[in-house]
Formats: C-alpha cells, sequence, structure tokens
C-alpha cells in the first residue's frame, strides 16, 4: 500500500510546518519539502538547473501562495490521494477489498482510524468490494491447463494492456463528486454566494452525545482500550474482542 | 405544444419519477441504478415499481437478492452521465414510449449543483436526446408549489412561504421558499439520507445476526417495514431488553431462500405494530389477538413450527429489536453515530434563522415534509416533540405532512408543466445551441 513504500503518514497530515516556520526562506526545508512533494506526485526529481530555478522563483512568493500546493495534503484529500494511488496498483479482478482500510489508513490513531472508516462505509453503493467492469471480467475465465501457455502469453500481453487500459480508464472514469467539488474551487467564492459548502448544517451545538454498545445496541458505558469502541457489560466485551477489536484497520 | 408534451422527469438519487404534465401520479417510478446479480455478467435494469394504478403480480420480480448496484449519483449529484444516459434511454423508449424529439423535458435538480455537472446535463438533454425544451427546477419550490395548491386559502398560500423539509436518499435538506423562489442562502444540508440508514442497518444486522452487507434492496425492504422512530429512546432501550413477550419491538424477518420465495418477508406481521400501544404512556401494551388461521397467509401456515417463539436459524432468519428505532434515530442526531452533524430539528432552527427575522414565525408554521425517508411511523411527531423546545415560545410550530412523500415533487413538477406560462420558461433547443449552457441556466435562477 502507498504508506509502506513511501514516507510515514504524518507529515502528511499535518500542514507544511517547514514552511510556515521560515520567514526568511530556508533552502535545505524548501528542496526536502519540494522533494516530498515530487515524490509524492509520482514524478521524478527535477535536474539541478530546474531546482535552481525553482528556488530563484519562490524567493519573491509570500507563504501563503507557497502553501498552496501542500493544500493538497491535508484533510480527506491525503486519503484520496492515497485512495487513487491504491487503486492504481490494484489489479482489475473482482477482490473483496475492504475500501474502509484504504481511508483508514490516513490517520495514525488508531481509534479515529475506525471511526472515519465506520463513516466513509455509510456512503458507499456496493457494501466494500470492488465492482471490476464487465469488459475485464475475461481475464479470469481461462481455466484449463492446455490453455497454461495461452494463459502466460495472455499474462504477458494483458499486463502490458492493463496497464494501458487502466491509464485511459482512469481518464474516462466517473470522476466522484469529491474529486469535482475539489476541482470547483468553492473557497474561492465571496462570502455572500451560497455554495454547497455553506450549505452544510455543521457541527451539532452541543457536544454531549449518547454512546451505544455495538455488540448489542443498547446504552453503552464502557470503551475498549484498544480501538475505542464502546460496549455494555461483560459479555459484551468479550464478544467485541473475539470478533472484531481493530478488525479492519491493519 | 399541449401540456400532454411535457414529459416530468424527476431525477433523485434513489429513484426517477417519470410522467407526463398535467396527470395526477407518475407514470413510472423506476430505481435510479442498474443491478447485477451475482450469477450473471451483465448489467440490467430493475423493474418499475408497482404504481398504483397497476396490479402487478409479484411473479416477474426479478431476484434481487446479492446484486451488486452501479448508481449515476454520488452523494445526491449526477456524476456518471453516461450511465444516466443508459437508464434514461431505457425508461424514455421501453417504459414511457415517447420520442424524446417532440416533447420538452421538465427535470428536477439538487441544490447548489455544481457547473460542470449542469452542463453535463444538458449536453445529455439536448444532444443525446433531442428534446424540444428544458426547465430545470429544484425540489423545495415544485413542493411549494404543489401545498400551496392544494389548500388555496391556508397559510402556505396566504403568505406564500413555507420551509420544506427534504429527507431524501442521499441528503436532507431544510429550505425557506418564499413566493415560489428557493432562498438559496438559508437551505441547510445534512449528509444522512435513505442510503446511509439503510447501510447502517446493513451493519448492524451484520454484526448482530447474519451477514448482509450486500443485500442492499433487501434491507431496504426490511427497513420500509419494520423502522419505526421511537418518542421516548431511554424507556424504548429498556423495554427492548426485555424477553419473550414483555418485549414488544422483537420482529423476526424471514431471508428469502430462492427455491420456496425470492423476496424476504416479516415472520408475524400482526406483531410489527405492537409500539404503538406505547404511546398513551402507560409502558403496557395490549393482547395480541390470538393468531388465528385466516389471519395467516399460506406461506406461513405451512412451516409454523411447534415453538414459534424460537429462531429457526436454518431458515436464515434475523431478529430486530433496538435496531428498529436505533436506525431512524440517525437522522435527529447523527452524533450518536460519531458524525460531527448537527441533527434534523437543530437543521431546521438553522435554516429559518439564516431568513430574515420577519419571516420567522411564518416558517415555523409552515413546514413541509417530503421525501421517502419521512415515511417512518411517528416521524412528525418526534420532530415536533425535538423541534419545540429550540423555537421562541411565541412562534406556533405547525408541522404538515404530504399525502404521498416520495411523489411530492414529481407532481408538483406536472402542475407546473400544466401551467400556461410554462413554455415561455423554458429554454428551446436552438437557444441552447446558440447561448450555450451558461447562459441558458441563468433563466432559471439557482
Amino acid at each position: 500500500m502507498f504508506a509502506s513504500n513511501r514516507a510515514p503518514s504524518s507529515p502528511l497530515v499535518t500542514p507544511c510546518p517547514p514552511l510556515a516556520a521560515s520567514e526568511a526562506p530556508c533552502i535545505s526545508s524548501r528542496l526536502s519539502a519540494l522533494l516530498l512533494f515530487t515524490s509524492l506526485f509520482h514524478l521524478s526529481p527535477p535536474p539541478p538547473s530546474v531546482l535552481l530555478l525553482y528556488f530563484s522563483l519562490l524567493q519573491g512568493r509570500s507563504i501563503e501562495r507557497n502553501r498552496d500546493p501542500f493544500f493538497l495534503l491535508s484533510g480527506w484529500k491525503v486519503k484520496k490521494e492515497m485512495e487513487d494511488d491504491g487503486v492504481r496498483r490494484m489489479s482489475s479482478r473482482t477482490r473483496k477489498v475492504a475500501s474502509k482500510m484504504v481511508a483508514a489508513l490516513a490517520s495514525t490513531d488508531n481509534r479515529t482510524q475506525a471511526a472515519i472508516a465506520r463513516l466513509d462505509a455509510l456512503e458507499n453503493d456496493n457494501a466494500g468490494f470492488e465492482v471490476a467492469d464487465a469488459n475485464n471480467d475475461d481475464d479470469e475465465a481461462s481455466l484449463d491447463d492446455e490453455e497454461g501457455y495461452m494463459q502466460k502469453k495472455q499474462s504477458k500481453g494483458s499486463k502490458r494492456k492493463t496497464r494501458q487500459a487502466k491509464a485511459l480508464e482512469a481518464r474516462k472514469a466517473p470522476r466522484t463528486f469529491l474529486e469535482l467539488i475539489h476541482e470547483a474551487n468553492l473557497e474561492s467564492l465571496p462570502p455572500h454566494v451560497p455554495s454547497y459548502l455553506r450549505a452544510a448544517v455543521g457541527p451539532p451545538s452541543s457536544t454531549s452525545r449518547r454512546y451505544f454498545c455495538t455488540v448489542c445496541g443498547f446504552s453503552a458505558s464502557y470503551t475498549c482500550v484498544r480501538c475505542g469502541m464502546r460496549f455494555c457489560s461483560y459479555r459484551c466485551q468479550n464478544v467485541h474482542n473475539d470478533t472484531r477489536c481493530l478488525k479492519f484497520v491493519a | 405544444m399541449s401540456a400532454t408534451n411535457v414529459v416530468v422527469l424527476d431525477n433523485g438519487g434513489g429513484l426517477i419519477k417519470a410522467g407526463f404534465g398535467g396527470e395526477r401520479d407518475p407514470a413510472a417510478i423506476l430505481p435510479n441504478c442498474l443491478y447485477r446479480s451475482p450469477a450473471s455478467k451483465k448489467w440490467l435494469h430493475p423493474h418499475p415499481l408497482p404504481t398504483t394504478t397497476s396490479t402487478d403480480s409479484a411473479a416477474s420480480e426479478p431476484d434481487l437478492t446479492s446484486a451488486a448496484v452501479r448508481r449515476p449519483f454520488d452523494r445526491g449529484y449526477l456524476i456518471n452521465s453516461d450511465l444516466q444516459r443508459e437508464i434514461w434511454s431505457h425508461l424514455f423508449s421501453s417504459i414511457l414510449r415517447i420520442n424524446p424529439t417532440q416533447s420538452s423535458l421538465l427535470v428536477t435538480e439538487p441544490l447548489f449543483t455544481l457547473p460542470s455537472i449542469q452542463r453535463s446535463l444538458d449536453e445529455l438533454v439536448f444532444e443525446d436526446f433531442n428534446f424540444r425544451a428544458l426547465y430545470v427546477a429544484d425540489s423545495p419550490s415544485l413542493v411549494h408549489l404543489y401545498e400551496a395548491s392544494r389548500r388555496p386559502d391556508g397559510l402556505v398560500s396566504r403568505a406564500q412561504c413555507s420551509l420544506v423539509v427534504d429527507c431524501g436518499f442521499s441528503f436532507t435538506h431544510a429550505s425557506p421558499v418564499f413566493q415560489n423562489f428557493t432562498l438559496n442562502y438559508g437551505v441547510k444540508r445534512i449528509d444522512l439520507g435513505g442510503k446511509a440508514l439503510t447501510n447502517y442497518l446493513k451493519e448492524l444486522v451484520s454484526f448482530r445476526s447474519v451477514n448482509v452487507m450486500e443485500e442492499t434492496f433487501l434491507i431496504d425492504d426490511v427497513k420500509e417495514k419494520l423502522c419505526f422512530v421511537s418518542l421516548d429512546v431511554p424507556r424504548d432501550l429498556r423495554l427492548a431488553r426485555e424477553s419473550g413477550r414483555q418485549n414488544p419491538f422483537r420482529c423476526t424477518y424471514v431471508l428469502p431462500d430462492g427455491i420456496t420465495y425470492t423476496k424476504g418477508f416479516v415472520k408475524y406481521p400482526e406483531r410489527i405494530h405492537n409500539y404503538l400501544a406505547l404511546k398513551d404512556g402507560n409502558g403496557g401494551f395490549p393482547p395480541v389477538p390470538e393468531e388465528t388461521k385466516e389471519n395467516m397467509n399460506p406461506l406461513e401456515m405451512a412451516k409454523l413450527p411447534q415453538d414459534r417463539n424460537r429462531i429457526d436459524l436454518s431458515k436464515n432468519e434475523f431478529d430486530l429489536t433496538n435496531e428498529r428505532f436505533l436506525v431512524p434515530e440517525m437522522m435527529f442526531h447523527p452524533a450518536n453515530l460519531g458524525m460531527n452533524e448537527a441533527g434534523l430539528a437543530e437543521c431546521i432552527v438553522r435554516a429559518v434563522n439564516s431568513c430574515h427575522p420577519h419571516l420567522h414565525p411564518v416558517l415555523y408554521e409552515s413546514i413541509i415534509l417530503t421525501g421517502g425517508s419521512t415515511l417512518f411511523p411517528q416521524f412528525a411527531e418526534r420532530l415536533e416533540k425535538e423541534l419545540r423546545p429550540l423555537v421562541p415560545d411565541d412562534y406556533h410550530v405547525k408541522i404538515t405532512t404530504q399525502e404521498d412523500p416520495i411523489l411530492g415533487v414529481w407532481r408538483g413538477g406536472s402542475l407546473l408543466a400544466s401551467s400556461p406560462d410554462f413554455e415561455a420558461m423554458c429554454v428551446t433547443k436552438s437557444e441552447y445551441e446558440e447561448h450555450g449552457s451558461a447562459r441558458c441556466r441563468k433563466r432559471f435562477f439557482h
């Protein structure tokens, strides 16, 4: 997965402290930030001449504008980026992928991971498994032994084809609503214009909430120390530990 | 163009309601998705829901267990116009049987649709289907129009102002409407709708009894038949712990096994409404009437075991006790789930507060509930109970439910389509081709 190959996830979530702290731009921190940025988006690190040009341009910019590329790193956009990377690397066969896992890896805290995963699962159509397109089904169709040679050839050819086909698919696949919202850049509208983001009802006025036991549904008083789920009694705690404590968190 | 040439299409995230302008009921209510059984590889169109006029038998219903679903809507907005085109072409050619080139279209769109989505809808209508003219409406103003016309001397039509609470499939909006215009700045949205409720119920049932995570249509059915809104949650939670006959909530649902029956059903349908006896606050309930042979249908009689209160695991059933009222409870308190959003009552209060102070008393007195998710029993009473403490004393709170919340928006659209100046309000195809989508959209004021 993305998180295991790349830099640890904490720098991705905290909004660029190296840039914010510097009043006089520090070249080394900018360099490291730039390399992190390019490695995130799978660009090759630029040659030194380009680097020099980049830093000369950077001198004139304000801190606000420098934050721009890193705006993408905060909040849900990280999840989105990681989801994209996850989708790009997965095969196109139908697999029961816990899509909760991808989103859950965004934060380091177990409890918030589990909570975020549960809330995101409320929005999906297909209960957490990826549905492959119909035209990719013939990849898994060949089962015979005599087609073993054909399969090898097919797998070699299909590997090449799927990389290209995946690029094509990624381009013409319908973009999710979250991507569209981000592109529309609704924050740049003046405050008197109503928009999708401003219409959200916002947090509740009182932070008091009821907790329900995740096992039986009645009123819960106790919390699991490992994952933060609530339970009501000893019996429910046993069930929770046996079956689902940290089940969908890596 | 006469009114019968206008196709009124309420394009919702869950169901499409389609029909002709001027009629009382839509000709077809179709789920807005493509589904695929796990056995087959083709994506199929679902059958339209049986309307009140047709007497469709259940034998023609396809088997919907474990069906995967593809929807053109995501979070309430149309993002996949290819899929929508397929669904619409099936709708127009096989179900409604119209010729788009000779008709105009009235379509509903959610509020705050992004310009890119609006553009793709316009392209779909004019370039793929070649409709003659188009009018895009938003749901709250249509609901207001319909309600005002139903009661010409009521407050809604005299003051020309109301607060429409639309609890739909993807989200819930509280929108103030004034003089048939939705006040955009006052609209407040909760990101919970029928889809989230169904998914939550799936999660609860899967954790506690049978794994139903893939059975969207089945759990939809369970939710519609068994869930209700509780008026007093702590008391109901206490009562739900009881066992056997003392528990007024326990209901068993039988899953289909594909051989004898393909649709699920509730095991003892006469017990569904036992909780209603709790309303007068005495905590007891009337004795369950003796189950005579005439009350049960032949299916139940065939498999009546000796001890009928035991769950028969071989038949794939599951019990629901507190889930029945905890699922709709989510709409009133999303914080109980961990969501950082206010509940329905606060949403209404915030929507009203963002309007001019002179409108507040009128808005509170004309709250209209619409949308499929308001069909839970006791929904309006609970909402009034929650809303009353939040509203200043001297304002009157009155909540009206529509007679058919699912068709409310469609009926408003049909009314609008049959009004005499409808054709002047539309955008024709030639205007679209000349000016483009963005300028034509400015005529619709939202």
